[in-house]
Parts: structure tokens; sequence; C-alpha cells
């Protein structure tokens, strides 16, 4: 009998989703097919996190699992193209090495579909400009904890501007220490301290 | 313009006991590092040259007249040898510029599994002191000898800083700094590791946290009888509403912020809860802590205007300008800001005006002139 692996996931119950993607795997089910169903339990882990019913710690520990889970599945999916909703270039900017936020911010914004270009930490302004040229996603996001790092994030957008990159594409920061002034100062489309508001925001900016 | 019938001294001291104040006090997160670029120096340099790190500290003091009270001294640490000669409060990897970063870069916490699961057996039967003095060479490779003269420099100087501010008029609020088992722990294993314990091991987890918290106390005891000054900071950044529901919170950081808060109080000392995150929360929390014994400093996550009502007339409250604004914002909306702050959360005195967390190291000189006078200037109760 099948296990619901939505649900093991919303339990963060790791010997049932980890034995079951086994399990199936063996079986020949599709990873594809595995990485839907998890998917889902990761949007019912984002509504119980609205509801307030979740806290960050229980969105920790589910995309800790949901980040394991996938990485037994993405190698397996040799030539099968994953459904994206949304392409995101995310990193934290020269000068700051803090990455919890936006690690969560990956996992959770790949569980909701999004196809994740991570360039990591203390990323210089050409990095995230060659990768807004070669990848094109629909959002660049930011991550910061400190504040040296508005003066890079405001290089990059000021590059992609001279760049004539800025147009078709949208910009959220986030982070414990962004506010409000700080989306104004960068001219972001988005900004955020709380990683589901953030998806939320993401999602809003492409229209979904 | 309000009449100043108070000496800074007496008006921390009435802020922090929630009786009248004159005006309400300014007591900003102050280190080294935005007196550092100010005055041109890098930060690696400042970190480097005590003299020229401290007084430009005092230089910034005197550009803007001065304000009332400093939380820490500014430059060192109070370091005791039992604290600070194996690792530090917690044991994980800070980068410093000049060394591990670029020279005016900030300081950072590298988060990185520095305690395993496997240690906690030796915590539970050694203690936190134990522990650490058991290894020791694991994270401090400096050797016994070189790091308490190291610790006992850090004292030296610490209370050099002290007396420095006190010789100006200015109290500095605290001799100690520690944190909970809970941040401690967090920062030694990582936040995704300590929740893992907290989800899968819990009552080893407990056993762990009981284990440390008595030395935790006796340490910050210790600390404050050096330095001669009876307070402490005590960092919780990791503990509460933003990262935890509430049974959490009740089992793994409150019953042992309380039992050190009190264990504090019972020894006349002041408890600075450095709260950065949302603490929201876990506000009500707080009303059972000792009254007039504890300044809740907040760094403008949390809702202060929601702490006021809560905790008036109860503990006092310091905070909380946005580092951003600092950094980016202009004097007009500073000043807004703290008239804000000053009207609500100052009624009735219990009111500390500070940075939210530490003065960033890119705060414009112009912002932090009007935080500091809008203190001055501004006192309509």
């Amino acid at each position: 009998m099948k296990e619901d692996l939505a649900q093991a996931l919303v339990d963060f119950n790791k010997n049932v989703v980890l034995g079951e993607i086994t399990r199936r795997l063996k079986d020949r089910q599709e990873p594809i097919e595995l990485i839907s169903e998890l998917q889902d339990g990761m949007a019912r882990i984002g509504q119980k996190f609205e509801t307030g019913d979740f806290f960050l710690s229980e969105l920790l520990m589910s995309a800790d699992l949901f980040s394991k889970a996938m990485q037994i599945l993405e190698p397996r999916l040799q030539d099968t193209a994953m459904d994206t909703i949304g392409t995101i270039v995310v990193g934290t900017p020269k000068g700051d090495i803090h990455d919890i936020g936006k690690n969560i911010f990956v996992t959770v914004a790949k569980g909701a579909g999004f196809e994740i270009h991570d360039l990591g930490v203390d990323v210089p302004v050409q990095d995230f400009v060659e990768s807004v040229e070669a990848i094109k996603p629909q959002i660049l996001g930011f991550s910061a904890l400190l504040t040296p790092s508005f003066e890079p994030m405001k290089e990059t957008v000021d590059l992609l501007i001279k760049k004539g990159l800025r147009e078709d594409l949208k910009i959220i920061v986030g982070g414990g220490v962004t506010t409000g002034t700080v989306k104004r100062y960068l001219g972001a489309d988005g900004q955020t301290t709380d990683v589901m508001d953030g998806i939320k925001q993401c999602k809003k900016l492409i229209g979904i | 313009m309000p009449q100043e019938t108070m000496t800074p001294m007496q008006r921390i001291e009435a802020a922090v006991k929630l009786e009248p104040v004159d005006r309400i006090p300014c007591a900003p997160l102050m280190d080294i590092f935005f007196p550092a670029k100010y005055k041109g120096f890098t930060v690696a340099e400042a970190m480097r040259d005590w003299k020229k790190g401290f007084y430009s500290i005092a230089d910034v003091f005197e550009e803007v007249g001065g304000w009332d009270a400093m939380i820490l001294p500014g430059y060192s640490i109070p370091a005791t040898p039992h604290v600070y000669s194996s690792g530090g409060i917690a044991l994980g990897k800070n980068l410093f510029p000049g060394t591990h970063l670029g020279e005016n870069d900030s300081p950072q916490f590298l988060e990185t599994e520095i305690i395993t699961r496997d240690d906690y057996d030796d915590i539970i039967t050694l203690g936190w002191k134990g522990f650490r003095a058991k290894h020791q060479q694991r994270y401090n490779p400096a050797g016994e000898e070189q790091t308490i003269k190291w610790t006992q420099r850090q004292m030296e100087r610490y209370k050099t800083e002290l007396k420095f501010w006190r010789d100006k008029g200015i109290r500095t609020l605290c001799g100690a700094i520690t944190s909970s088992p809970l941040m401690i722990l967090s920062t030694s294993r990582t936040l995704l590791e300590v929740t893992k314990d907290i989800y899968e091991i819990p009552a080893k987890l407990e056993a762990v946290m009981d284990a440390m918290v008595d030395d935790l106390i006796s340490d910050v005891v210790e600390a404050s009888q050096l330095s001669g000054q009876s307070g402490v900071m005590l960092i919780m950044e990791r503990g509460g509403g933003f990262y935890y529901p509430l049974n959490i919170y009740e089992r793994f950081e409150y019953p042992y912020m309380k039992k050190m808060v009190e264990a504090f109080a019972a020894e006349g000392i002041l408890t600075v809860m450095h709260l950065d995150q949302n603490y929201t929360l876990n506000l009500p929390y707080f009303k059972d802590l000792p009254s007039k014994m504890v300044i809740a400093e907040l760094d403008s996550m949390t809702d202060i205007f929601k702490a006021k009502e809560i905790l008036k007339g109860h503990m006092c409250i310091a905070g909380d300008v946005p580092a951003a604004m600092s950094s980016l914002g202009t004097p007009e909306e500073m000043e807004e800001y703290c008239r804000k702050l000053i009207d609500i959360v100052g009624k009735d005195s219990g009111f500390i005006l500070s940075t939210g967390c530490t003065c960033p190291i890119d705060c414009k000189m112009e912002n932090f002139k009007a935080m500091v006078n809008t203190t001055k200037n501004h006192y309509p109760h």
C-alpha cells in the first residue's frame, strides 16, 4: 500500500518519506511523479504556515526533508523536464555570508515549483549581472542580514539598468535587515522578512 | 525643548526603575565599526588598535554632544578565564575583518556545526564549564596560558572603558555578556541541527540545557564581579516566536532564561535581554520576570508598541531604530520615527531610545545625530 508522501512530508516523517521514495523508485515509479507529490506536501506546509499552525521551525524541518528527497530524485530525472512556474536567481550580496534565510527560501521555492539558481553568499555584483544575462530569470532575489549589502545590491540594479536587463526582470529583496526603505532605495518590486510571504510575492510578481 | 533636571546616570536609572524622567534617555548599542568608518579608518585597523578603535567612539560621543548611557562600553569584552579561555560564550566561529574578511567588512558569524550530537553526553556529565575545559584545544588551539593572558587583558581594558564612561558621567549597563542555552547551542550546532534535536531528541536536549544553565549563571556572576558592573547582556536571538511555537519556547528557552534572569536579579545584576528578531508572541511571558531588573532591548522586528502595551509598569524597553533607517534614511525620517517612539513607548517612562541592535557600520552621521538630538529636543509627557 502506498503511503501518503505529501502528508509524511508535512509530518516531517523522515523514515516514511525516504523509505517510500526508495520503494517506489524500485517499483519504477517516475521520479517526476514523486516530486509532484512532494510539492503538494510543500504546498500544504505553506498553507499551515500562513494560517499560523506552522512556525519557521516546522518549515525548516520539512524543507530539510524535501531537500534530502530531492537529492535522491533530481539525479534520476535524466532528460525529463520538470514543470516550473518561474525562474529565480538568488544570492547573498558581496560582504555578507549569511545564508540561513536564503537557504530556506531556496528549498521552499523549489517546493513551490520555481526553478532556482542559487549563487550562494558573498556574491559579487558582476556575478549577479552575468547570471541574469545568461539565465534570463523572471525574478532576481537578494538576501541580506547586514546593511553593507545594500550598496552591492544597488550597484547590481544600476548595472542591470545600464545593460537593459532590468525591464523584464522583477527584483525582490529579503532578510531581517530589509525594510520598505531598502525596497525604495533599490527600486525593487518586492521586499519581505518572511519566507512564505516571499514565495507569495514572487508568484504575484510573475502573475500567478 | 525639555528642561533637563537630571544627570544622564539619574535619567537612565529612573528609566530602568520605571520612575519619572525629565526626558527620554538615549543609549545606542555602539561598537567600533560605525565610529571607525566615520573617522576614516578601516574596520580592521580599529580592531587591531584598541586606542584608535575605542577613542573613535568617544569622538563620535563628543561630536554629537553626548548621550545618556552605553549598553556595552564599545570595544573590549568582559572576559573571564572560565568563559573565554575555552572558546567564548558560544563555540561558533566568528570571522573578523583583516584576518578572515576584507579590511572594511563587518565581522560575521559563520554558521557551522562546532558541537555535534555526540558531544551531548559529555556536556550532561561534565556541565558547560567542564565540557569547555575538556575540549579547550578543540575550540581554542592558542594554548591555556596565552588565552588566560588574553582574557585578563580584555577584562583590564573593559574596566578602563567602563571608567572612561563613568568619568564622563555615563553609566554602562552591562558588565558581562552571556546567551541562553538554546542560543549557545543554536550558534554552536547551527539553527537547523538544534531544531532537529528539539523534534528528534527533546529529552536529551533538555538534559544538556539543564547541565549548562547553572554554569552560565555563575560565569555571569564572576564576570560581573570582575568588571565591577552589575549588569549582563543576555543574548537570545533564536528562541522566540519567529522561529518556534510557544510549546517549544516554554520548554527550551523560557524556563532557562527565567532561571538566569531571576538568579541575576537575586545578585543585584540588571539583565539587558538582547532580543534580535521578532519576539512579539513571547512578550506576555516577560511579565513573569523580575520587575524593574530587566530591559527588553528590541531590534525593530518585535512590535515595540505592543511591547509597551504588555510590559508597561513592569520592565523598561530599549530600541528600536531600524538599521536600514540609520544607513539609508534621512534625518527627517529618523526624527519622525524617534518622536513616535518617545510619544508612545516613552509615555510614563520605562523607555530608552536606542539603535535596533548595534549601530550599523554604514550609519549616516546626520541620521545618528537626529536620533540623539530628538531625545534632547522632544519630550511631550
